[in-house]
């Protein structure tokens, strides 16, 4: 088969890549193992930690993902934003200031932009409630009310917590494992169930007008949030839970379907596993389901280690498809023996010129792009910029593309 | 309150064997450990129920004390046990010569052992080398020492010893060159406290050493690190031995639901005692020898690495600390440094617990004049059972409730006791090791669990593949909500914990072990913003 | 490349991405859901066999695990692994009915429309279920009068007329139920220049044998077929089916499940639609299309098997090919069905409970037919839906000029 443009990996960084380039007439593919990172998200997008990402990326080292991008950051920021619009993904904030908001041990963590409905902080330490109530399924282990209880009363924000149940949650409840936020996100697709939780938001929220619950509110439908506080007339906020991520899958599901609406096609369960070369270039790549890809550009936006992208051998990191050249220490300098330390394979990847050509040997290839976790130069977790590079540096290799 | 006959400073698998036979002979004992129980050597070996046959050809004393032990654990802790055999194989660079002679000296110390044929071997245990020119069969198994050490604690409490964890012992209470007694502190509240008792015994493994000294009494000891590796899972289910002079990363275990390869050896500083990390270099050194036992470890996965202090002890009629004696070592201050009411019992091994225990206590019983025989060699541990074996128990429990099933493994008969009538007590917190919500209940009101970390030594609570990723967080908020902690002691709890389960896989972190990182830190320091959390605080 | 070790599942990186996408643990609780029956389960079964449970017989071996699975795990198979190796459940005669799809055929299309009226009948439906435990508001596919085989022993002559030649796996369902359907994809084939010759013996791929626990008479037939499809393949012919089910079997499942080595041949078995799509891509071959055939709009189905094959795309460009087909996709999901899983009275339920949003999908596409490549999906949508579920390559064939 043959595209304009073949993208590895199904990602973020993929997904933005890939509508970018259907949009502009370029008939994409996707090639994706399984789903995506997203489903581990927090439900919020980090561009840089700091007060004000965009000044704060601008001093960062050259070979920062960031510092290829040139002087488009904002604008190429501005059409991540677009995008995910576009998909029907209504976000909260902007580049130009971070603001906060709530994780699932109640910390308050910068972001660029959040998924509409969150709770968020403008300013990391207050809110514009003052009591709330905290309101989990019964039996859900995987959110813990206290740890955001406890997180309002220091910003002096009064909670009450409560648990509710509904007959289709305590059938679920029998399977010991499967009482997870997608359990019970898609039990709340249903509208009597919709309703029944309505009546009880209404009985225990009383006087309060703000209820915060865990992320679990609807998993095909987009509408129960907005559905809920028009019945009840309170405002209604959400929390992230540990995997799997509702808001993580709602924004992948969301993105693969405008993807495909746009004609972009995805081979999902696909590892890219071998490629051809004709004068320098990529001609085809071949997945592990014997299908043979074509293209005239290819993407490589496979991820990191757990993205796959990447390797570590305990000879070394090698990044998986085209051997690429990868900055990396050797392997016993991988790790920090603190885990709450910055970690060095953290910022491992692959080297890109500044087209973001890969380099293999030395050379970029004058058609493979590579953009997402896959690159070397930053780190996602202590610079809070996971998404941000992997939405900026997709969206500027797609731009390069177009320009080809 | 605080008076006792006997004090036992130490809650390793010794301590808690010499806190047991005191409460079974009725003598009044409190046990203090300035940590968890089973945080030392004991927690931190192969788990290996030794047949003796390590020892028998350079050491027949110790290789005898294995097999009688041996058999009386297989008897009395029939939960912590699992009878898998062993082999001892001969690879083509080893000399078959040996195997003769240890086939003799295994038989001269009472150990079966029968040479088999290689290719019956391997049937034995496919993952066996299969260029080995050699075999013989043992009865090595497997013991959990985590399991061990707690089923001993909770006999003793059940017999009337008390226990306290967490709490170091400041100093001992000298009265006219007596030790009656020790002043402590609780390491988590700070509470001060003081105890007396006719006799304090010794049981602090590698940091016996300094407790003597705070009785003005010297023990050369020499801290021996050994480091091991474990598998994601079962990779052998016999034990597998190299027939050889003992060497390192010779013996390969399986326990429970992984395997473990050990060990290395080496000096190291005592300052390193409390705080030790695995080298490139022992990692490395592991994986070849490891391999040469079982190909398959070179293409396993790793979960973590870690290391414990053997607490060697320099014989006595040799000043120079060089000449090491590897047996039980008892030693009565009284006669040997004229510190009455001071015992110091180490050496030995943790297969010899329960006899160091007994000689302790029958030391003790000629001091206080006490008449009473040893039983432990006898009455059996709590959860163990003579009829029902932990199989039939899995087999019955699985159907009902998954983390039933597997909490026989951990709990023996006692298991039981776990609640498991309504789904939410059935929910699993501990997806990997299958432990439920009513577990984590049962062992932090029964078992003395303080934190997650302690939660783990007595569940296998994020002890499996992904080493807590999921269930640390949930785990954490059960136990809040039955000790009802405040959530930023909560939080620190569970960055201690992910701390700790790092610490060990960081050693090994290529493959899918830093694809496993990867994760638990983007969900802890990424999702959770745990270092965040910690800042406040 | 990925393979870091023999046991597959220690890749997992317990990120819980399969939980999501299984059919069964959404709506059955009984049901341990993948990662517990998959790779957790499996590193406790190494401890001890005992720790196997009966209800991963729930699994309906549909695959979208490990479809989902970032770690490429190969959750299913682990599944299944274990059903075949610890279930002490012994098959009955409703798994023997179930299973023996040929020999079951072979006997029906002789005396069809005393089958087909008989099983219609609503008492004899309650008579089955009684006896049986098949769910009486299950539908069974009518048989045909006379099977494939027979029609095809009628076209040797003509089929050896042409220069190039493959060989045609058609599987039970085209033998003994749906004819028409093998003769589409003659014509077909034909019509691109190629005759078509049966297996020297083919038997039933054996997904059903598999599925009701019968692995040793699975295994002989693997056998058998692998010696034909070997043969075949010696003489220079590609081996092609038009079900996915089938070919997902003989690629895959043989050697994954049954241990039967196939890697010699595995490259040679193609599905139908992946065969055309890729003789019209090199530029030799064409397909003369009927202009005037009437408009209508498709719905593709993808079945579980052909999506862990990957290869539902080419049945989608092979459809879009079609003037006058207007196609729209379905949302990739289990029909529920899951060849016999859906005929048992237990399951039957937990399967219109999984193909529920599939059903209301299809309804609300207004689509004249819906298309799909697995012949048990088509009787689990004609029985839950108002529609008629065509082959593609019926719909290629209607369509030649």
């Amino acid at each position: 088969m043959r595209y304009d443009t073949v993208i590895i990996g199904g990602g973020l960084a993929a997904l933005l890549c890939g509508i970018e380039l259907a949009r502009s007439g370029k008939k994409a593919a996707i090639v994706t193992t399984g789903h995506s990172t997203l489903h581990f998200s927090s439900g919020s997008f980090g561009l840089y930690n700091g007060a004000e990402p965009l000044k704060a990326a601008e001093a960062l080292a050259p070979s920062h993902p960031y510092s290829k991008l040139g002087e488009g950051m904002e604008q190429l920021a501005a059409k991540a934003t677009e995008i995910l619009n576009v998909a029907g993904i209504a976000t909260v904030g902007n580049a130009e200031a971070n603001h906060y908001i709530m994780t699932p041990t109640g910390a308050l963590r910068q972001c660029w932009l959040s998924i509409e409905g969150m709770v968020t902080s403008a300013d990391g330490k207050s809110f514009d409630f003052s009591d709330a109530l905290i309101l989990s399924p019964e039996g859900f282990l995987d959110f813990y009310t206290q740890f955001i209880a406890d997180s309002f009363k220091r910003a002096g924000v009064t909670t009450t917590q409560s648990v509710f149940s509904l007959p289709e949650l305590t059938i679920r409840r029998n399977n010991p494992t499967e009482m997870r936020s997608v359990t019970v996100a898609r039990a709340l697709d249903k509208e009597e169930n919709i309703l029944a939780l309505a009546s009880i938001i209404t009985r225990e929220a009383k006087d309060t007008q703000t209820v915060i619950m865990p992320a679990v509110l609807g998993f095909e439908r987009t509408d129960v949030l907005s559905r809920l506080e028009k019945i009840t007339g309170k405002q209604i906020l959400t929390v992230a839970t540990l995997p799997p991520s509702v808001e993580g899958i709602k924004v992948e599901r969301a993105l693969c379907k405008t993807f495909e609406r746009m004609g972009g096609v995805i081979f999902n369960g696909h590892t890219a596993t071998h490629y051809s070369m004709e004068e320098g270039a990529v001609a085809t790549i071949t997945t592990s389901k014997g299908v043979t890809l074509a293209a005239n550009e290819f993407v490589l936006a496979s991820g990191s280690f757990i993205g796959g992208g990447l390797q570590a051998l305990r000879s070394g990191v090698a990044e998986v498809l085209f051997g690429a050249d990868v900055a990396a220490p050797a392997v016993v300098e991988l790790t920090n023996r603190d885990l709450f330390e910055s970690q060095p394979f953290m910022s491992v990847g692959i080297e890109v010129d500044e087209q973001f050509k890969v380099l293999i040997a030395g050379k970029s290839v004058e058609n493979l792009y590579g953009c997402g976790a896959v690159l070397s130069g930053y780190n996602p977790v202590k610079e809070g910029c996971g998404a941000g590079v992997a939405m900026l540096t997709a969206l500027k290799v797609a731009e390069n593309i177009i320009n080809r | 309150m605080n008076e006792f006959d006997v004090i036992i400073v130490g809650g390793g698998a010794t301590g808690a064997g010499v806190a047991r036979d005191c409460a079974l002979r009725g003598i009044r004992a409190l046990l203090i450990e300035r940590d968890d129980i089973a945080t030392g050597a004991t927690g931190r070996n192969h788990g290996l129920l030794h047949s003796g046959a390590r020892y028998a050809v350079n050491d027949r004393e110790s290789a005898e004390e294995c097999i009688k032990e041996n058999m009386i654990l297989r008897r009395i802790a029939a939960h912590c046990v699992e009878d898998t055999g062993g082999l001892f194989i001969t690879l083509p660079e080893d000399s078959l010569e040996f195997q003769a002679k240890f086939i003799e000296s295994c038989l001269a110390a009472g150990i079966s052992a029968e040479a088999i044929d290689p290719k019956l071997a391997i049937a034995m245990e496919p993952s066996v080398n299969p260029t080995l020119i050699g075999a013989v069969k043992v009865p090595d198994g497997s013991v959990d020492p985590f399991r061990l050490t707690a089923a001993n604690i909770l006999d003793a409490r059940l017999h009337g010893a008390k226990v306290l964890t967490y709490t170091k012992v400041d100093e001992l209470i000298i009265e006219s060159g007596r030790v009656v007694g020790v002043k402590t502190t609780n390491t988590l509240s700070g509470e001060k406290g003081e105890y007396r008792a006719a006799i304090t015994v010794n049981a602090c493994g590698i940091w016996g050493r300094d407790l003597a000294a705070k009785a003005g009494v010297t023990i050369n000891m020499l801290p021996a690190k050994g480091a091991l590796l474990v598998f994601g899972h079962r990779v052998n289910n016999v034990v597998i031995n190299r027939c050889r002079k003992p060497a390192d990363a010779d013996i390969l275990v399986p326990g429970d639901s992984i395997t473990v390869i050990g060990t290395t050896s080496s000096k190291v500083p005592f300052d390193q005692c409390d705080n030790m990390y695995v080298t490139p270099e022992e990692v490395e050194l592991l994986l070849r020898e490891g391999s040469m036992l079982a190909p398959a470890l070179n293409h396993t996965r790793i979960l973590r690495a870690y290391a414990g202090v053997r607490p060697l002890v320099a014989s006595d009629d040799d000043p120079s600390g060089r000449s090491v004696s590897r047996g039980i070592v008892v030693l009565d201050h009284a006669t040997r440094d004229g510190v009455e009411g001071f015992i110091t019992i180490t050496g030995g091994k943790l297969m010899t617990y329960r006899l160091m225990a007994e000689w302790t206590v029958d030391l003790i019983c000629k001091k206080l004049n006490i008449d009473a025989k040893c039983t432990t060699a006898e009455a059996l541990l709590p959860g163990s059972s003579k009829d029902k074996s932990t199989e039939d128990c899995t087999r019955t429990a699985v159907a009902q409730s998954r983390g039933k099933a597997s909490a026989f493994y951990r709990h023996g008969t006692n298991a039981e006791k776990i609640d498991s009538s309504t789904a939410a007590k059935r929910a699993l917190v501990c997806e990997c090791e299958q432990v439920s919500v009513g577990e984590v209940e049962y062992a932090v009101e029964q078992l003395g669990v303080n934190n997650l970390v302690d939660l783990r030594r007595r569940t296998r609570m994020g002890m499996g593949t992904c080493q807590g990723e999921l269930c640390a967080c949930r785990a954490a908020a059960v136990m809040a909500s039955v000790g009802k902690s405040c959530s930023d002691k909560v939080k620190a709890d569970l960055k201690g914990f992910v701390t700790e389960r790092w610490k060990g896989m960081s050693p090994v972190a290529w493959g899918d072990t830093l694809r496993e990182g990867e994760l638990l830190s983007w969900l802890y320091d990424g999702v959770c913003d745990l270092s965040n959390n910690g800042k406040e605080e | 490349m990925k393979q870091y070790s023999e046991h597959n599942f220690e890749q997992c990186t317990k990120c819980t991405v399969c939980t999501v996408y299984c059919p069964v643990a959404a709506v059955n609780p009984l049901y341990p859901g993948p990662k517990q029956a998959g790779p957790d389960g499996e590193r406790l079964r190494m401890k001890s066999g005992k720790f196997f449970d009966e209800s991963l017989n729930l699994c309906l071996n549909c695959k979208r695990c490990e479809v989902a699975c970032p770690s490429d795990v190969r959750i299913g198979d682990i599944i299944q692994s274990a059903r075949i190796k610890y279930s002490t459940k012994k098959p009955g005669l409703r798994e023997f009915t179930l299973a023996n799809t040929d020999l079951v055929g072979s006997v029906a299309t002789l005396v069809s429309p005393v089958v087909n009226a008989t099983l219609g009948l609503k008492p004899v439906r309650h008579i089955v279920e009684g006896v049986m435990n098949i769910d009486h508001r299950r539908i069974f596919p009518k048989y045909a009068f006379g099977t494939f085989e027979g029609w095809m022993r009628k076209q040797r002559k003509a089929q050896a007329q042409f220069a190039k030649q493959i060989a045609y796996f058609h599987g039970c369902y085209v033998n003994y139920n749906n004819p028409p359907l093998g003769q589409a994809f003659v014509k077909v084939v034909n019509a691109l220049g190629y005759g078509v010759q049966l297996l020297e013996n083919e038997k039933c791929c054996g997904v059903a044998l598999i599925s009701n626990g019968f692995i040793d008479k699975a295994k002989k037939q693997a056998k058998s077929n692998l010696a034909s499809i070997r043969k075949a393949t010696e003489a220079g012919l590609k081996v092609v089916a038009t079900s996915s089910t089938c070919t997902f079997t003989l690629r895959d499942e043989y050697e994954h499940l049954l241990g039967i080595e196939n890697g010699d041949v595995r490259e040679n078995i193609d599905l139908a639609c992946r065969f055309i799509y890729n003789l019209l891509c090199d530029g030799n071959h064409n397909l003369q299309f009927n202009p005037d055939a009437p408009r209508i709009r498709v719905a593709y189905h993808s079945p579980c098997h052909l999506e862990r094959l990957g290869w539902t795309q080419y049945s989608i460009e092979l459809l879009k090919l079609i003037p006058n087909v207007e196609l729209v996709k379905l949302d990739s999901q289990c029909c529920g069905i899951a060849g016999t899983y859906g005929f048992k009275k237990e399951n039957y339920q937990t399967s219109q409970a999984i193909g529920e949003s599939l059903f209301a999908a299809i309804e609300a596409s207004e689509c004249d037919f819906v298309a799909t490549d697995c012949e048990t999906c088509k009787w689990q949508i004609e029985m839950s839906t108002t529609k008629k579920v065509l082959h593609p390559i019926e719909l290629l064939a209607n369509h030649l000029s």
